[in-house]
């Protein structure tokens, strides 16, 4: 999953969910790594079709090119899923991967660009990492990183399956003839589907039987791919998943309406995270839950006089509180995530002395986990959330709304932008090559405000500039993210070492490789601590700065 | 990717039916998989009822466009595809001879599929000649069926004398016992004496058995129609213990 050298940050970084309308049909494009010809010869993609509810597939037989011949039909019913991580990774990168139930064990299919890979196994995977080596497993590595694949459809699938063969008996394409279900449901929603698959080195074959299949009445190619055709039936919306609260406003709209909307839809975010938080199917709910709490509680602090000022503090105090239970899990999941980053920066023959500290970070991010679910059925997060909605969708009363709420969002947003900015830059400023590292951490507390706000913002200025300058400010980001995660890391690990004394048995070798990994993640922190002064620079330059001045200042603030 | 070649400078020895029956399995495990029949016999291409022709011709292919994916037919199985022998390839030596570097020559062809198959088999005309030097050249390693004969254990030693003179010992050698009769007092001798020698064979053995005979008549790999037959399970077992090496386990 991690071969990066340096710490696994840039891995699990949110993936772009494009729009349905975007996706639909894109597989040919967006390949991830595919071999030209996969992008060029679309006559090697499966085909499906749309049937006529009396269509008769063995009239096929007579319209078969010469020496080709249908085998007769096999049948099979079987369980289908169709799997995708909570936010559809799968999906928005064009590809689709089924688990067909055979009588024992899957078989998983993997689409992209049209090219299928086949592979059988006992048990459904859960994460990239549970399938064997190989090709498939790499590439649905690359695209889930460490998000778990869920069954997001199951359909009931009644198959009949042709093999065309040529004089020789070799198969030179295939025909499915298949019924489908949406499991649990008993109309049957699904149009049949035959679907043309292909087999390579023979697109001449496939080329005429498609020719056949068009000019055959009624039949018409499948508008959809099953896969979107089955989330539709189960009423389930592929891309429906984004973790970020990108709301369009209107600059006249007012700061109060607007902020609202923003908080509205960030706890939509936190909601949706609840179940898969709870079930701990993989650490991205928890990792989302937790971004959304902070984004809330830097609108509440970053965006001032525009809520009434009471009740803001106590829910800026409630949101902390919430921030805070749910960190320790947050760190034990990033160590696990990491884990094999620690394993690949010691030598090799050593690696194996440290997987007692996976056992115990396993074990008590088990703890920690079970902590956090218990509080999440408490009565305080219960009422937190409860009033916290209550508020976002009652007005406020004329009387007490404060000083900026009727104000155009615009205007606020620039003003908390700019403000946010020149704060950023006089703290970076200041800090040299023997400042303190805690001068570097508030210095990341503010970036990581002012990127909440440019991000909840940027529909009011124009897009392509806002991006240039999220961007610069992400670079700037991910070095003081490494050299603050880095300063963690040890410190806990220190305090895991002596942890671990305590409660078991643990064995000089794996202490010295625990003292090794150290010793490297600090190497590592003292090579971030001296890239910054040029990361910054980058992001100080002058063509940023002229830029964030014309998106953000406003002209009766006087330059600094 | 990996690169395994099965090969024996003497023919004869079962080195077609195992680059055959394992490539199914390695594609049957899960694994993306590519047989090139490099043997102008084409007895590998035969057995998946493939015609014994490559586009072009086999000069077209090695020295002008150099494309192998374009000629590569799918199997019937899944994860199997073969690159087919074509009657040209007798004249081989020659198309690599025109080639700059003709020894490897093969590597380069074969280095655009890397993202596209997990294994790659290449099934090896018998003899020593600039192919085989290709082959050795391109290969991780080498699968060399034995009949266990007194001359099998000289023919290793001259095989690997060979790779070591001409710089080729990257390959791993993984010989085996191929076509053992039980029945025969020399056969059981030679399997019981050779493993202690100075050449790790390989523990599975591939029995001579009808079934193997059987493919060219069912045109399909042992390990389909036959799976559970002594030869079905010998090729399982000798891929299992490959996979296991290999993987460093």
């Amino acid at each position: 999953m991690c071969r990066d050298p340096v710490p696994v940050r840039a891995h699990y970084r949110r993936v772009i969910i494009l729009p349905y309308s975007v996706c639909a049909g894109r597989g040919a494009r967006i390949a991830l790594k595919s071999a030209p010809h996969e992008r060029a010869s679309r006559q090697s993609m499966t085909q499906e079709f749309l049937l006529p509810a009396d269509y008769d597939p063995q009239a096929l037989q007579t319209d078969l090119p010469g020496g080709l011949k249908l085998s007769e039909p096999t049948e099979r019913e079987l369980r289908r899923y169709l799997l995708d991580s909570f936010d559809w990774r799968l999906f928005a990168a064009g590809c689709s991967l089924v688990a067909d139930e055979l009588a024992p064990g899957y078989e998983l299919q993997f689409s992209s660009a049209g090219r299928r890979v086949a592979i059988r196994m006992a048990k459904l995977p859960r994460f990239a990492w549970d399938l064997p080596a190989g090709i498939l497993a790499e590439r649905l590595g690359e695209l889930l990183e460490m998000r778990a694949l869920m069954q997001r459809v199951a359909l009931r699938t009644q198959r009949r399956e042709w093999r065309i063969l040529d004089r020789h008996a070799k198969t030179v394409a295939r025909l499915r003839l298949e019924s489908h279900a949406v499991a649990g449901e008993t109309d049957a929603g699904l149009a049949p589907r035959l679907s043309l698959l292909p087999v390579k080195g023979y697109d001449h074959v496939t080329r005429r039987l498609r020719a056949g299949l068009e000019a055959a009445a009624g039949v018409v190619p499948a508008p959809s791919t099953l896969f979107v055709a089955a989330c539709r039936s189960a009423g389930v919306q592929p891309g429906d998943y984004s973790a970020k609260p990108d709301l369009r406003f209107d600059p006249r709209d007012s700061a109060a309406d607007a902020l609202r909307a923003i908080l509205r839809r960030i706890l939509e975010v936190m909601r949706r995270n609840e179940a898969g938080l709870v079930a701990d199917i993989d650490s991205e709910f928890l990792h989302d839950f937790r971004v959304a709490v902070r984004r809330t509680r830097s609108a509440l602090t970053q965006v001032k006089g525009v809520l009434p000022q009471r009740q803001v503090e106590h829910f800026r105090q409630e949101f902390a509180w919430l921030g805070g239970v749910t960190g320790p899990t947050r760190d034990l999941d990033v160590y696990l995530l990491k884990f094999p980053v620690y394993q690949s920066r010691l030598p090799r023959e050593i690696r194996p002395d440290l997987q007692p500290l996976h056992a115990f970070l396993l074990r008590h991010q088990g703890q920690e986990h079970r902590r956090l679910c218990a509080q999440l059925a408490g009565g305080r997060y219960a009422r937190l959330m409860d009033e916290w909605q209550r508020f976002l969708d009652t007005a406020p009363t004329a009387q007490e709304a404060p000083v900026h709420a009727a104000r155009p969002i615009r205007d606020v947003a620039a003003h908390r932008i700019w403000k946010n900015y020149r704060r950023v830059l006089r703290e970076g400023l200041a800090i040299d090559r023997h400042s303190p590292a805690k001068a570097l951490h508030e210095l990341r507390k503010s970036c990581k405000k002012l990127r909440y706000l440019m991000e909840f913002f940027q529909s009011l200025f124009p897009r392509d500039q806002v991006r240039i300058l999220i961007k610069a400010l992400k670079r700037l980001q991910e070095n003081l993210g490494d050299f603050q995660d880095l300063e963690v890391q040890v410190d806990h690990l220190r305090a895991f070492g002596l942890q671990m004394q305590k409660e078991q048995n643990v064995s000089a070798a794996t202490l010295m490789a625990m003292g090794m990994l150290v010793e490297r993640l600090t190497e590592a922190q003292q090579l971030a601590r001296a890239e910054f002064a040029e990361r910054f620079t980058e992001f100080a330059e002058s063509g940023n700065r002229a830029l964030f001045a014309q998106l953000f200042r406003i002209r009766s603030e006087s330059p600094a | 990717m990996r690169i395994f070649a099965t090969y024996n400078i003497k023919g004869g020895v079962g080195k077609t039916a195992a680059a055959v029956n394992l490539a199914y399995l390695s594609a049957a495990g899960g694994a993306r998989t590519l047989l090139w029949d490099l043997d102008p016999q084409g007895a590998a291409t035969f057995y998946f009822r493939v015609r014994p022709k490559v586009k072009g011709g086999g000069r077209k292919l090695l020295i002008r466009d150099r494309d192998l994916d374009n000629r590569i037919k799918g199997s019937d199985f899944d994860n199997l595809d073969l690159l087919p022998a074509d009657f040209s390839y007798r004249h081989m030596d020659l198309f690599l001879d025109e080639t700059k570097k003709p020894t490897r020559h093969l590597k380069k062809l074969l280095k655009p599929l890397s993202s596209d198959y997990d294994h790659v088999f290449l099934d090896c005309p018998p003899s020593i000649s600039l192919v085989s030097e290709s082959v050795f050249h391109a290969a991780d390693v080498l699968l060399i069926p034995l009949i266990p004969t007194t001359l099998s254990l000289r023919t290793l030693e001259q095989l690997s004398g060979f790779l070591d003179d001409r710089g080729h010992g990257r390959a791993r050698m993984m010989p085996f016992f191929s076509m053992v009769d039980r029945r025969k007092k020399l056969h059981r001798d030679v399997c019981a004496t050779l493993p202690e020698q100075e050449h790790a064979i390989l523990d599975s053995a591939i029995p001579n058995a009808s079934d193997v005979e059987r493919m060219g008549l069912e045109r399909s790999p042992v390990s389909l129609f036959a799976a559970r037959s002594p030869a079905g399970r010998a090729y399982a077992s000798l891929w299992a213990e490959i996979m296991e090496l290999v993987n460093g386990r």
